[in-house]
């Protein structure tokens, strides 16, 4: 018994204390991938890099979450179209009311989430020298070109709310130039260029953007438009050069993009906001952020409980441009439903255009007839305006359409209502008022008038307008100079 | 065959007693009370040996000595003639009072107090402890040990508690302790399903001197906890069994009722929900208590039958135990099954045993810690005093403000009530000791042991409910119901093999060296799967409901994400004394850990520590009132690598579905090919002092620690991407001092009074970052900065409200200006989330057989930013549940308040919504009657005690919430390791009122 115990214990004692045990040491992660090693994996990389568009920061937008949803509803909700109704949870009242400061966590939503999809875009770049050989090269060309145009419309994105203005030859402060996936990502620290520097690389990285296509050949696989072709990419030429107001370059940009998509119908305007369609979206509509279980794009301002509703002034708008040339697809409700009682009593109006969508389009021919026309108008040809303006209201319209004769400053000022109306919610407000008046008043600003919004109007110099630097990046990055007035 | 044993045995003996010098005598010493007298100082002439924990010693005698000497702090000192046996069984008389020496268990070896060089406590679980009724075992732990902070943070049934040893020293990697259960690693977090009744006691090890034989697993301290062992004897049936009665505190939030609500709405704040007068007509005379809708007062029972005994070769405890908590949230409660079984058996040179214990339990929770509108525990808050949750029908009414709250009596009953979890968990070892015959007090012993914990859960949203609505309404995916189930599978095993030599020498065995090498092998490996799957319909609401029912059932699958790590190790340690009067103790430890990037897995670590008995020097002989004083010092450093995942050093990709079909793939986590341990260094000093007739008690401690190459996840700026690296950088501080008092007010036979408490100060410092990580904000509106506390908070001083117009007064960062107009520039440091002060006061009193004991638990000098008021006192949130203190808001010029004007934008980042955090409670008291022996002996048992007991009776606090210690909402993850402070919906801890029975047969 005894030597049993002891023979026993013997090869215990020397078993373990001799076992190897370095093997159980090198655990292999089965979860884990590195680095990018084939090509496959630069695939992936290029999804990836749209992905990053689907953040909360960018066009993912969940209902009263307060998130950044910097380029789907926060350019609506901080405008004068909309309004923040008595129902609202207040996630996003700093934002509408302009009591936001550089630690807000919006500002540095909006600031970090464009940043990303360079990074991704420029790591994804870093990546395929290997593959721009043999079988690979002409997918690696066009990978290249989806790549270069994502780099280029998010430095155009985070250039939106954080420069001071948006002059083609601006020498503002307008936001750093980041074109190389930092190796060492801690001590990259760069400064910020000015607008006109922005411009410049926005435009270098479209032109080189369309020679990879012409190399590459067209996107393929892309019958959902959820990835960037050829037309996308001169429809986000369009929209910068619009914001540069360059209205040849406008021109050119929407020429080309209209001739391969042109405007559809009023049916396919409503068929473009439809879950139905989501899968496979009329041709007018040039790219969507996919549908993804969590993408939800509207959260804010669509919907039967939105946090802010239409203006009593805009539902007016819509209704008498309704009535004035005709029944059209802007009053369909699929897109938008007219007084609705809310809390209060309150009438309310409100965007369908992202109830229970899950996708976000992010360019539409609508846009670029209407930048064409205006483009047409800046440039002394109202004619050619006015047919574009009229064809927009042939193609919106579902009954008899009454064609306007506006010309000069009445045409324009019809371009710009018309363009409030087709872009209703889909993230162009804020921005559009920041380009030209930079101000606005709001006339349902109390409880009483059923709304929540407390700051009634903002002024031209107001320090809103260029969005400071948030905090935690002026402390990361002691290069980056702070906007005036924060 | 028997036979055959003793003569083997003889002649070891027979040999052994060849070489010795001296004669030996062995001995036993007992207590008054019968019990091993341990840690007995026995001298035979300059010889001196200490008893060991079973009262057992051996001394060698020299020929020339006539007595053995007993003595101790313990026992009143005796003497024994010797005579010509070898083998004395001395019973001593125990000071009455005094608790017996003290056995420091350090999970791996035992030694008497005396002995032990580093800081440590070791709390007995008395019945008193014992029967306390915590859902998690590490609450019993609240005020009882100087410098071990825990926060409870939630009456949550169940719900572990955030424990801080002397400070945080990390800021990305973990700070909680290591817990081992007899000698193997349990994972915190999992206590709901473990039984203390089980426990004989915890031995906290606070300063590296005593975790450095911990090594890597060390740096945040270790908690031991000793499983019960069985007593030789007949056997011993013990039945413990209570019932306790709780209830909800009040909630110094106070809310307006509701017709001051709603005359608050129509006459201050503008009719925010723009009520008609036919409205304010309906609403008129509806008072709705939402607490007593939500809340109940709960039952909870806890039964336990322990079986005990054995002969002197063969002991065995068993245990049954079933626990049943009714939270006082209606709907959540925890019930738990346990078993155990501790076997060990002894014969000749072999000691083995088994310790092994399975618990299942089922567990309904609710969500707290957030501020989210779908928690249950934030619309008890928010929801309008002047509505009603049944309607007309008796159905769940609809909230006046649905989709934006729901009802949270439905949504408590009917979806968090049918969500559940089921945890199975095992916990065991088996150990063997063998006395090696070679050579002589060498001795092997191997412990391998393990943890398992498999969890099911289960969650629910019954189609039919107002979250399922609510979630259509904001285009979730709830809006047909869903279901969601998981299975997480945990385990953990641990190989310990060690060598152990004792031996003594010098003329008089006065040199006594006790060391021992140990190989350790730590594993861990965890699976987990879940699904999400939405639209369920039909009859049934589980899985069910989905694949017959569902018109085209969407479903998530998740998890997988494997724990996969390893740690080996090779340590050994050093006890060396000089007649019991000289003590030093020594550990070197080398780990290797796979989470840690190659060539920088390895890492040694090492502790010394001295201790001096003064009170065995002759100088202190006369003095009378000294009964016993020792003087300790210590330097160790200690190692962390938990908290920061298993693969933290590999760049990271992560592929995600989600645009479009195709994976997507980006980076996200950088690489540190240099990622290593987080070392912390402490050194203390430290004085044990007994005094007046061992009256009073004392130890005072004083420790410097200091983390270096700590764990921080370096931001880079956005243009980097939103990158981060987990890196070794920086250093953070923690220094204290920590007191423990303990004092017999009165010490007779029929009656006796003792008061005791503990203080412990920890004063932490962010010493070194890199600069370009400094200041910037981190977590909720606290700020990293050189120089203060970790979890600082960063905000603008609020100073009160113009008389004039309404405004906040906001002063300015140069600290005498005043301003109207918030800036970021003008945040200052406002004080610090984590407490320095934490303190625990206990008295007890007996007459006779009745018994009085009270625990008092007090912290200071930290302060709450009360997220949960800014909800309810948010100008735009008048048209909910809104704080009392709206009604002193601003209204007209020249008024004196404090609260603004209710149509100013509230700014979040000010001092308005920080409050002091500090507090005491009346945590426990208890009163108990043992019944005397003679009453037993009528009813054939051998003792019974009955008990009432109350917790939480009493809060003194300013913290306006249910409770100072709260759920926190924290951007870094809720528990200790997250940023802590600030309060968000909160699980209110119960006052309870428990009676129970412990008899034993």
């Amino acid at each position: 018994m005894n030597n049993i115990i002891k023979n026993l214990s013997i090869v215990v004692l020397f078993g373990t204390l001799s076992a190897s045990c370095s093997k159980e040491l090198d655990t292999v992660p089965d979860t884990i991938k590195s680095e990018f090693t084939t090509f496959d994996d630069i695939r992936a990389a290029r999804v990836g890099a749209y992905d990053a568009l689907q953040s909360a920061s960018y066009y993912q937008n969940a209902a009263a979450s307060g998130s950044a949803s910097g380029w789907s509803q926060l350019p609506d909700l901080m405008g004068d179209d909309f309004v923040e109704s008595l129902e609202s949870l207040g996630n996003w009242n700093a934002m509408s009311d302009y009591s936001f400061t550089s630690s807000t966590g919006v500002v540095g939503g909006v600031y970090a989430a464009p940043y990303e999809v360079i990074f991704r875009a420029n790591k994804t770049l870093q990546s395929l020298n290997p593959y721009e050989t043999g079988a690979t090269l002409r997918e690696a060309q066009r990978i290249k070109a989806e790549m270069f145009a994502l780099r280029a419309m998010a430095h155009f994105d985070v250039m939106r709310y954080f420069a001071p203005d948006f002059a083609r030859n601006s020498s503002s402060l307008g936001v750093p130039n980041v074109t190389v996936a930092p190796a060492t990502p801690l001590s990259f620290k760069p400064s910020r260029n000015t607008v006109k520097e922005n411009y410049d690389l926005i435009f270098a990285d479209l032109n080189q953007s369309l020679v990879n296509f012409r190399l590459g050949g067209a996107t393929t696989g892309n019958t959902t438009r959820v990835f960037i072709d050829s037309t996308v990419v001169y429809a986000i030429r369009a929209r910068v050069a619009y914001y540069a107001q360059d209205w040849a370059e406008v021109l050119r940009c929407t020429n080309i993009a209209l001739g391969l998509r042109p405007i559809g119908n009023a049916a396919n305007f409503i068929a473009a906001f439809q879950t139905t369609s989501e899968a496979t979206p009329p041709s007018e509509v040039y790219w969507v952020i996919p549908k993804d279980n969590f993408l939800n794009p509207g959260g804010a301002t669509n919907g039967p409980s939105p946090n802010y509703r239409v203006t009593m002034a805009m539902r007016d708008t819509i209704q008498n441009n309704n009535a004035r040339y005709g029944t059209n697809a802007y009053t369909n409700t699929g897109v938008i439903r007219f007084n609705i009682s809310g809390q209060g009593g309150v009438l309310r109006t409100l965007s369908y255009k992202y109830n229970g969508q899950r996708t976000f389009k992010v360019f539409r021919a609508g846009e670029m007839l209407l930048m064409r026309a205006e483009a047409k108008a800046k440039s002394s040809d109202d004619a050619g305006a006015l047919a574009d303006l009229n064809l927009l209201r042939t193609n919106r319209g579902s009954g008899a359409v009454i064609a306007g004769t506006e010309t000069g400053a009445e045409l324009l000022k019809s371009i710009a209502i018309f363009r409030r109306i087709e872009l209703l919610s889909e993230g162009h407000r804020w921005f559009d008022l920041k380009r030209t008046t930079r101000s606005f008043s709001r006339a349902e600003c109390s409880i009483a008038a059923g709304s929540k919004a407390t700051t009634c109007s903002v002024s031209a110099t107001a320090r809103e307008w260029a969005f400071p630097i948030p905090f935690n990046e002026s402390k990361l990055n002691e290069n980056l100079v702070q906007n005036a007035g924060w | 065959m028997r036979k055959l044993l003793l003569v083997f045995l003889s002649v070891i003996m027979a040999v052994t007693a060849v070489f010795a010098q001296n004669r030996t005598v062995k001995g036993k010493v007992t207590g008054d009370d019968g019990k091993p007298a341990v840690g007995v100082t026995v001298s035979a002439g300059k010889a001196k040996v200490a008893t060991d924990k079973d009262g057992n010693f051996t001394i060698q005698v020299a020929s020339n000595v006539t007595k053995l000497d007993f003595s101790g702090a313990s026992i009143t000192s005796k003497s024994v003639s010797l005579t010509s046996s070898s083998n004395y069984n001395i019973a001593v008389e125990t000071a009455t009072n005094v608790i017996n020496e003290v056995i420091v268990s350090s999970g791996y070896a035992t030694r008497a107090q005396r002995a032990t060089t580093g800081s440590t406590v070791t709390l007995k679980l008395d019945d008193n402890l014992r029967n306390q009724a915590y859902g998690s075992f590490d609450q019993l732990l609240q005020g009882q040990v100087a410098g071990l902070d825990l926060k409870g943070g939630s009456g949550q049934p169940g719900r572990s508690s955030d424990v801080v040893i002397r400070g945080k020293g990390s800021i990305s990697g973990s700070v909680s302790p290591l817990y081992i259960v007899d000698g193997i690693e349990v994972r915190p977090g999992d206590f709901s399903t473990m039984n203390q009744q089980d426990f004989e006691s915890f031995t906290v090890l606070k300063d590296a001197a005593s975790t450095a034989v911990y090594g890597s697993r060390g740096a945040n301290g270790v908690i031991v906890v000793t499983t019960r062992k069985g007593r030789s004897g007949k056997l011993r049936v013990s039945y413990d069994g209570q019932f306790g009665f709780t209830s909800l505190p009040k909630n110094r939030l106070e809310l307006m009722d509701g017709p001051t609500k709603l005359n608050f709405e129509m006459t201050m704040a503008g009719n925010p929900n723009s009520w008609s007068a036919a409205d304010v007509a309906g609403f008129a005379g509806v008072n709705t208590d939402w607490n007593s809708l939500v809340f109940r007062n709960g039952v909870t029972q806890s039964h336990q039958l322990g079986l005990n005994g054995g002969n002197d070769k063969t002991t065995y405890y068993a245990s049954f135990g079933i626990y049943n908590e009714e939270g006082i949230t209606i709907g959540t409660g925890l019930k738990r099954h346990t078993a155990r079984i501790n076997l060990s058996h002894t014969e000749n040179r072999v000691k083995f045993g088994i310790n092994f214990s399975g618990g299942w339990s089922t567990f309904n929770g609710t969500n707290e810690g957030n501020q989210s509108v779908g928690s249950a525990l934030n619309t008890v808050i928010w929801a309008l005093p002047y509505e009603k949750a049944f309607d007309a029908t008796g159905a769940y009414a609809n909230s006046i403000q649905f989709p934006f709250w729901i009802n949270p009596v439905e949504h408590l009953l009917q979806n968090q009530a049918k969500g559940k979890s089921w945890q199975l968990k095992l916990t065991g070892n088996a150990f063997m000791e063998w006395q090696l015959p070679w050579v002589k007090n060498l001795t092997y012993r191997v412990n391998s042991g393990g943890d398992f914990s498999s969890t099911e859960g289960f969650g629910l949203i019954d189609p039919r409910t107002q979250a399922a609505a609510q979630s259509a309404a904001f285009g979730g995916l709830n809006g047909d119901g869903s279901i969601s189930r998981s299975l997480d599978r945990q385990f953990r095993y641990t190989t310990t093999n060690s060598l152990t030599y004792k031996f003594n020498l010098g003329k008089t065995q006065e040199h006594n060296f006790t060391v021992a090498a140990f190989h350790e092998f730590v594993r861990n490996e965890a699976r987990s799967f879940g699904f999400n799957a939405f639209e369920i319909s039909g009859p049934f609401l589980n899985e069910a409901g989905l694949s017959a029912f569902g018109s085209g059932v969407e479903q998530q699958v998740f998890g997988g994400f494997p724990l996969n790590n390893s740690l080996e190790s090779y340590f050994s340690t050093l006890d060396y004394n000089y007649k019991n009067k000289y003590y030093l103790q020594a550990t070197v430890r080398s780990d290797n850990s796979s989470k840690l990037a190659p060539g920088y897995r390895n890492a040694s670590y090492g502790s010394v520590g001295a201790g001096w008995i003064v009170t065995e020097e002759k100088f202190l002989q006369n003095v009378k009132f000294l009964d016993y004083l020792k003087l300790r010092a210590s330097y160790g450093t200690v190692g962390n690598s938990t908290g920061i995942g298993d693969f933290p050093y590999l760049q990271a990709l992560s592929f995600a579905r989600g645009y479009s079909t195709s994976a997507g793939a980006s980076i996200s986590r950088l690489p540190n090919p240099e990622l290593t341990w987080e070392r912390r260094r402490t050194w203390g000093i430290g004085v044990d002092f007994t005094m007046f007739k061992k009256r009073l008690n004392a130890t005072v401690d004083y420790y410097d620690g200091l983390t270096k190459g700590l764990y921080f996840t370096s931001q880079a700026p956005s243009t980097s991407g939103s990158s981060a690296i987990l890196k070794n950088t920086g250093n953070m501080s923690n220094k204290g001092i920590e007191v423990t008092l303990s004092y017999k007010v009165i010490d007779k036979k029929n009656v006796s009074w003792s008061i005791g408490g503990n203080f412990a100060y920890n004063k932490n410092e962010i010493t070194e970052l890199p600069s370009d990580q400094l200041d910037r904000l981190y977590g909720y509106e606290q700020i990293l900065r050189q120089g203060k506390p970790f979890n600082s908070f960063n905000l603008v001083p609020f100073v009160g409200v113009n008389p004039a117009n309404g405004n906040s007064i906001y002063l300015k960062a140069d600290g005498k200006t005043t301003t109207e107009t918030y800036s970021d520039n003008d945040r200052v440091i406002v004080g610090t989330a984590d407490a320095p002060y934490n303190a625990g006061f206990n008295t007890n009193f007996r007459f006779k057989g009745f018994e009085l004991n009270a625990l008092i638990v007090a912290t200071w000098g930290n302060v709450v930013y009360n997220n949960a008021r800014y909800n309810v006192e948010f100008y735009q949130y008048t048209n909910s549940g809104f704080s009392k203190a709206g009604l002193t808001a601003w209204t007209t010029p020249g008024q004196i308040t404090n609260f603004p004007k209710l149509t100013e934008a509230t700014i979040a980042e000010t001092t308005r919504f920080l409050e002091k955090g500090d507090f005491w409670r009346l945590r426990n008291v208890t009163l108990s009657y043992n019944l005397p022996k003679l009453s037993c002996d009528k009813l054939k048992i051998t003792g019974a005690r009955f008990f009432v007991q109350g917790q939480n009776l009493f809060v003194q606090t300013n913290v306006q919430s249910w409770d100072p210690e709260f759920s926190n909402v924290t951007s870094g993850g809720a528990g200790a390791a997250g940023n802590g402070g600030i309060a968000g919906s909160a699980y209110p801890m119960q006052r309870s009122i428990n009676v129970g029975i412990n008899v034993t047969f």
